[in-house]
């Protein structure tokens, strides 16, 4: 049940009509005076719960096998971070157990769930090179949806107890409610306990201004996701699904349309994502800061996944260049590139990855010893609020470094990355541009390409603000119904030309 | 040491280190709000204290910091 769908609307409808309706139970809706802080109480509790329940439901039609597991580790994580409180200060020894046992159970799952089919193939591979033949095969084990999400969410809670950030609640209801909440259980982003945990302490009654923001976020997202990025990945499907037989430069334009497809698609999810959180008067983590006026590799990262990058510097990157500190440079590339390593091979068990990764950190080191890292520079603007030539040239560059590292993530294998390269290097007497696809296929993407370039432009104009879209400021759009109509006439252009595609790209990780 | 000397010692460190004479820290001054103060930089600070200071900390200490104040007092805690 993805957010763009129509029984996610369903389920929606009902549960925001009860979830909204809570506040007021008891007395007038709107009522301000006289508020009586017990039965306040009473409701945010409910309010609580009945989250919780939604979280449950909407899981329960993703995995519903998966629903004991998700359940016992957050009452496991939920011990775990009550005991690390109840022994901290006054046994360290005994708190630094429980929390440790908690980062050793999440890496442990995800090491079962994601990477062990992929130790056991691999494994078998290295076996036979040498003329073995094991007979082991992997154990196809599902993994079970939004748990490389949900289990980070678990592991910074006990290290944010261990680390004195947050003291644990004893509130297994919000607990549960945080770690499962629906809106980011599937792709993220992933909300950190410190940030999320206090929204959950207070009773959330409906505000139209942030439900209305939330609206034109989420309308956002799915102009991104439906009629950008799926339209782009009609386009780039059909290359990489008959690389050999595609030209040079089709080849080329499906690489550099891949990283705008890619950033269409998951940052449109996470519009929608954050959108449905303002609905329900919650501010979900920000995922990502227009990643594409990046001018260096390390400014790109600030602006791409953020959650995931924040995470991992404060879990990974954080200790390691803590305890390397001693190697100055040298061991702060190191601790780069480790970490580095683990966001490629957080996206799946595959070498594809563990090279994407790898790719990343070491595109750091000239970074790092030329010294350009530290040397920050505002952006400047030039004639018409453009970015200057140099600014617009590290940007183009950045760019090109970007989209030949998702040559590695989108490649199947790594053979598929000989595949692609081999196809540029010697696709130019193919027939060029068609993709194989049909004209009317070839227009819509193409299409879907310009106004992509469009939305990049008005998204420079407005990199100010957490997102760009809105009605036009024109007096004709000053009546609100007005700039209804114009939402709903966006709307309905999205529904005319969006595939039946319901994928993201992000959901399988 | 006095910690409001500690504070002004750290201030001309931070200035020195993150080249920008216009930096003025106070004990509840965050990484977010200086421009140059990031996750690597933060790494030349801690290694910068140490040896202004003549002193080590560990690394629980570096990680459980929340603001400039914490550090004021881990360098207030060693020095005595």
């Amino acid at each position: 049940m993805t957010v763009n769908s129509l029984e996610f609307l369903l389920f929606f409808a009902v549960f925001f009509a009860v979830y909204s309706a809570i506040p007021c139970l008891g007395r007038k809706c709107g009522a301000r005076a006289g508020i009586d802080a017990d039965a306040d109480e009473v409701r945010r509790k409910l309010q609580n719960l009945w989250l919780l329940a939604g979280n449950i439901v909407f899981y329960a039609f993703a995995e519903p096998r998966m629903l004991p597991l998700l359940g016992g580790v957050i009452v496991l994580y939920w011990l775990f971070g009550l005991a690390a409180g109840r022994f901290g200060g006054s046994n360290e020894r005994v708190a630094g157990l429980f929390s440790a046992a908690g980062v050793v159970s999440g890496i442990g799952s995800l090491l079962y769930f994601k990477y062990l089919d992929f130790f056991i193939e691999s494994f078998a591979d290295l076996l036979s090179l040498f003329g073995f033949r094991p007979g082991m095969h992997a154990l196809g084990i599902v993994l079970p949806v939004g748990v490389s999400f949900f289990v980070f969410k678990l592991m910074s809670y006990v290290i944010d107890i261990r680390r004195g950030v947050i003291a644990p609640t004893r509130d297994f209801i919000s607990f549960a409610a945080y770690v499962s909440f629906f809106p980011t259980m599937l792709s993220g982003p992933i909300d950190r306990p410190k940030a999320f945990l206090p929204q959950l302490a207070t009773l959330r009654r409906f505000s139209l201004p942030m439900a209305s923001d939330g609206c034109r976020q989420i309308l956002w997202g799915i102009v991104k996701k439906m009629l950008l990025a799926d339209n782009l990945a009609v386009l780039t499907d059909a290359c990489w699904s008959d690389m050999a037989s595609q030209s040079t430069v089709s080849v080329l334009i499906a690489v550099l349309v891949y990283p705008v497809q890619m950033y269409m698609d998951f940052s449109g999810y996470s519009d929608m994502a954050i959108g449905v959180g303002k609905i329900l008067g919650f501010r979900v983590a920000r995922n990502f800061s227009y990643p594409f006026f990046a001018r260096n590799i390390a400014e790109y990262w600030r602006g791409w996944h953020i959650s995931l990058t924040s995470w991992l510097t404060d879990y990974v990157f954080m200790p390691l260049n803590v305890r390397f500190r001693d190697w100055g440079t040298h061991g702060s590339v190191l601790a780069i590139i480790i970490t580095f390593v683990l966001i490629g091979m957080w996206h799946g068990a595959s070498w594809t990855f563990l090279l994407f990764g790898l790719y990343h950190g070491l595109l750091y080191v000239p970074l790092m010893y030329s010294g350009a890292f530290f040397r920050k520079s505002k952006l400047k603007e030039g004639r018409f609020g453009l970015p200057s030539a140099s600014d617009a040239a590290k940007m183009a560059s950045t760019y090109l470094l970007v989209a030949l590292g998702l040559i590695i993530f989108r490649a199947p294998s790594l053979a598929g990355v000989a595949d692609c390269f081999t196809a540029i290097f010697t696709g130019a007497g193919r027939p060029p541009l068609t993709f194989g696809l049909t004209g009317r296929e070839l227009v819509i993407s193409g299409a879907a390409l310009l106004l992509s370039f469009g939305a990049v432009a008005w998204e420079w104009y407005g990199r100010k603000k957490e997102y760009v879209f809105a009605a036009p400021s024109w007096r004709i759009f000053r009546p609100r119904a007005m700039r209804i109509a114009f939402y709903a006439a966006v709307f309905i252009v999205v529904m005319m030309f969006a595939t039946n595609s319901n994928e993201f790209i992000y959901f399988s990780f | 040491m006095e910690k409001v000397e500690i504070l002004k010692q750290l201030e001309t460190i931070f200035r020195d280190v993150l080249d920008n004479e216009g930096i003025v820290l106070t004990p509840q001054t965050v990484a977010d709000d200086v421009e140059e103060w990031d996750s690597l930089t933060h790494i030349q600070l801690v290694v910068a204290v140490e040896k202004a200071f003549g002193i080590r900390f560990s690394s629980k200490e570096i990680l459980s910091w929340a603001n400039v104040g914490d550090l004021v007092d881990s360098v207030a805690a060693k020095l005595c």
